[in-house]
């Protein structure tokens, strides 16, 4: 079994995904802006799922710029896999 | 701009050695230790509201301790510039003979700290003209110098010399705790003389904002926005957050005051808009335009220096968590900030307040993006179904606010009149 995929963010709260939707996923359309970006990418496909591009940078503060575009983009092209959790008040 | 309680500010002059009157902060009559109780047989009690001239506004009673839990729980229970105490100061009543007004506060036109003082305490002092002798105190001295103090002070007559020395001792007092705590003001009003020496009756500290981040622990404040005058409200402190460890870009809001809008503006109110801006100097043109057809900020909010689209989604899910709420605008000014993300943040708490929709609002909404990446804003609301809804119009930097107010009126109008979603 894949074991899921969480990142914790620089602003509170995190990014995770549901691994069992993304196999069905033809779109992988949670990457694409995150591979277009003139920063560092966070997210590739590897095996037909989402992860992080180097593990090793995990703990980064400021990796992911919190943009936002994978959850959005997984939301309307793919399985609504991804969720980011942003708490406010906290 | 934190401004402290007075029981905050009385016990850190306490602190510093100066008296204050014997006394508790309590939010139920049942918190006031017995024995205090015992010992006075006249207390008083004072709403703790930041509010001036409590007094002549009912926030402070004295009353007999024998009466005094009935008076507590019709102070408690009294909205003072409409806001309601959580709290109120409990303290013996103090017999005086004279009372005084000492404050040192930052002068813009001196460009430094400005030591003030009364020889008639009390409201409104500030206001009297005659008997206020404002002393300027050197920028970079770390003492006031008694001699200069007296001199000063020889000025409003009719202070006794041996008066003079006390009330340089803890004009010194006031001066260190300024210093210490990064005051923008601190103030005792009034000081009053009695038999066993001067009391601190009433003390005021307005923290400078920018020195939170070495004095919000040490006096337990919150990360709040310029808020003189009030308590902060959940929202504020929730929107205060947003800023307090992640320094990318900026997130400002305060809440404006309902009742006091409607009170002062009456039927001229058409509704209460969620406001949030890119740039403030915008936000003022927009809140204008808005205003003058009728359409009143419920807050004021800015999302810019380019922050990242996650702070810009916490500060919608904010501002659509209001009541009194009939519509929404969003406005940029021309903006070097990256407006795909901006959209992204917005996109995101649309999809979440409105879920049942897809993220259509059932209230008018407009939005007009104007800037960097403004076409990429663009089309991200197109992509996710949020371009030019029933209820919402999504503007380019072909509108001006002024085009902006007359569309959300537009809109408004249509959508109260049953062109709802």
């Amino acid at each position: 079994m894949v074991k899921n995929f969480k990142l914790v963010l620089f602003s509170g709260g995190n990014i995770s995904i549901d691994y069992s939707k993304c196999r069905d996923c033809e779109s992988k359309a949670c990457t694409k802006f995150c591979q277009s970006s003139t920063l560092e990418p966070v997210l590739k496909i590897e095996n037909g799922i989402p992860v992080t591009t180097d593990s090793s940078k995990i703990e980064k503060k400021n990796w992911c710029t919190e943009c936002l575009a994978c959850e959005l983009n997984c939301g309307l092209y793919g399985k609504g896999a991804i969720r980011i959790e942003l708490p406010l008040g906290e | 701009m934190p401004n402290l309680e007075e029981y905050k500010a009385k016990s850190i002059v306490k602190q510093e050695g100066l008296n204050i009157p014997d006394g508790c902060v309590a939010g139920d009559f049942s918190d006031i230790n017995v024995d205090f109780l015992k010992r006075h047989k006249n207390i008083v009690l004072k709403s703790q509201v930041p509010v001036g001239s409590r007094g002549k506004k009912g926030g402070i009673v004295v009353t007999e301790t024998s009466s005094a839990e009935d008076a507590f729980r019709e102070l408690i229970g009294k909205e003072i510039d409409f806001m309601l105490p959580e709290k109120l100061l409990v303290e013996e009543k103090i017999d005086y003979s004279a009372e005084y007004y000492l404050s040192v506060y930052s002068c813009p036109e001196h460009r430094g700290p400005v030591l003030m003082f009364s020889s008639s305490g009390g409201g409104d002092v500030e206001e009297e003209e005659g008997g206020t002798v404002i002393i300027p105190v050197k920028i970079n001295s770390d003492k006031i110098s008694a001699d200069f103090f007296k001199k000063g002070l020889s000025a409003a007559g009719g202070i006794e010399a041996l008066e003079l020395d006390a009330l340089a001792d803890i004009a010194n007092t006031l001066y260190s705790v300024y210093r210490k705590y990064d005051c923008k003001l601190v103030e005792i009003n009034p000081l009053v003389k009695t038999d066993e020496g001067f009391i601190v009756l009433d003390a005021k500290m307005i923290v400078d904002g920018d020195a939170f981040f070495r004095q919000g622990e040490a006096l337990d404040l919150d990360f709040v926005e310029e808020i003189e005058g009030r308590q902060p409200t959940d929202l504020e402190l929730a929107a205060g957050k947003i800023d307090e460890e992640d320094y990318r870009g900026a997130a400002h809001f305060v809440q404006l005051p309902v009742k006091s809008i409607r009170g002062q503006y009456g039927d001229k109110v058409k509704t209460f808009i969620g406001f949030n801006c890119v740039g403030t100097g915008a936000s003022l043109t927009v809140m204008d335009e808005i205003a003058r057809l009728g359409y009143f900020p419920r807050n004021f909010a800015d999302t810019s220096g380019n922050p990242p689209a996650s702070k810009v989604y916490r500060m919608t899910r904010i501002i659509l968590s209001q009541d009194n709420v009939g519509g929404y605008v969003f406005a940029t000014c021309v903006s070097s900030q990256q407006l795909d993300n901006t959209a992204r943040g917005i996109i995101k708490a649309f999809k979440e307040v409105f879920s049942k929709t897809g993220g259509i609002p059932d209230i008018p909404a407009v939005m007009l993006f104007r800037g960097a990446w403004e076409e990429e804003a663009m089309e991200l609301l197109k992509e996710h179904g949020l371009f030019d809804q029933p209820n919402v119009k999504i503007l380019d930097s072909n509108y001006t606010e002024n085009d902006l107010a007359g569309i959300f009126d537009k809109l408004y109008k249509e959508w109260k009149n049953g062109k709802k979603l």
